[in-house]
């Protein structure tokens, strides 16, 4: 686990104009402070005009942390991109609420895809393949149902646990 | 999962990444006693802002982690204990939004709705101790 920690670069991406930074580590403040400056210098540097911030891998995320990604969001409209927060838990968004954080107006989404939705207008949109030929469907039913109700029942679970 | 009543771990927060290490234990204990992954998340965080003040205010000092056990639910106790600069006026750091560092306040108010119980013990120039629970 401390290892994972320590991991000081978090993989980032660019789709349809769009810096696509998935964080799937626990944060503490240098990690933070490095994604902040990773982020505004690609922004700048590549003429970005949007930025998913995913923190669907966050667990723990203090008045401190939460503060500093949403600054982060902040800062990059002044660079003339639009920041969305996505992947916020169930549990993350209860402690922040307790703590009475206030998000100020960054856009936030549920997950990474409708977080690039959310910023359609501002990037490019999604390429759609004009004269894709949909495929016919051949899906054995009985196997699509089993696995439905399989993924169904272990997110029970795991709340119950 | 079997007898987890004396379980119990203590953290030295000396550095900043401590901070989460602290997080991290304490999400593992929640789990232990049986807590929702909200319930986890949310003693995580209080550990998390516990473990913070200690670092910023204190510059080091340690948090302990236990589960409780009582004959109706488990429950997760959390000392965290410095021998800082302790806190001079408890009223107002029990505000919210109060801070005497360039941060953003010792989160106090928060760690309390975070838990169920909230105790504190402080003395300037001597020390802080903060003494939090939380039952499943």
């Amino acid at each position: 686990m401390e290892e994972e920690i320590t991991l000081s670069k978090v993989g980032m991406h660019v789709t349809r104009d769009c810096l696509v930074v998935p964080i799937q580590v626990e944060l503490h403040d240098e990690l933070v402070t490095q994604i902040q400056e990773d982020i505004l210098r690609r922004v700048k540097g590549e003429r970005l005009k949007g930025v998913v911030i995913d923190l669907s891998g966050v667990a723990i995320l203090d008045s401190v942390l939460a503060r500093g990604v949403f600054d982060t969001a902040q800062m990059t409209s002044l660079l003339g991109a639009r920041t969305v927060i996505t992947g916020l838990s169930a549990g993350v968004v209860a402690s922040l609420i307790d703590l009475d954080f206030e998000p100020g107006n960054v856009p936030i989404a549920l997950t990474l895809d409708e977080g690039l939705q959310t910023l359609e207008p501002y990037v490019k949109p999604k390429e759609e393949p004009e004269e894709a030929e949909e495929p016919e469907k051949e899906i054995d039913q009985d196997e699509k149902d089993e696995t439905d109700e399989d993924e169904e029942l272990e997110g029970y679970g795991k709340d119950e646990e | 999962m079997a007898r987890m009543k004396n379980k119990k771990k203590r953290l030295e927060i000396s550095e900043e990444i401590n901070i989460v290490e602290a997080a991290s234990e304490a999400m593992i204990f929640a789990q232990i006693a049986g807590f929702t992954r909200v319930g986890q998340h949310m003693v995580a965080t209080a550990v998390s802002e516990l473990a913070r003040n200690i670092y910023l205010y204190a510059m080091k000092g340690e948090v302990t982690i236990r589960v409780l056990e009582r004959e109706t639910n488990k429950g997760i106790e959390i000392v965290a204990e410095d021998n800082g600069p302790g806190i001079a006026d408890i009223g107002a750091a029990m505000k919210d939004h109060f801070s005497t560092s360039d941060s953003l306040g010792l989160g106090l108010p928060g760690v309390k709705r975070l838990m169920d119980e909230f105790g504190i013990d402080t003395k300037p120039g001597v020390g802080t101790k903060i003494t939090v629970r939380k039952w499943v």
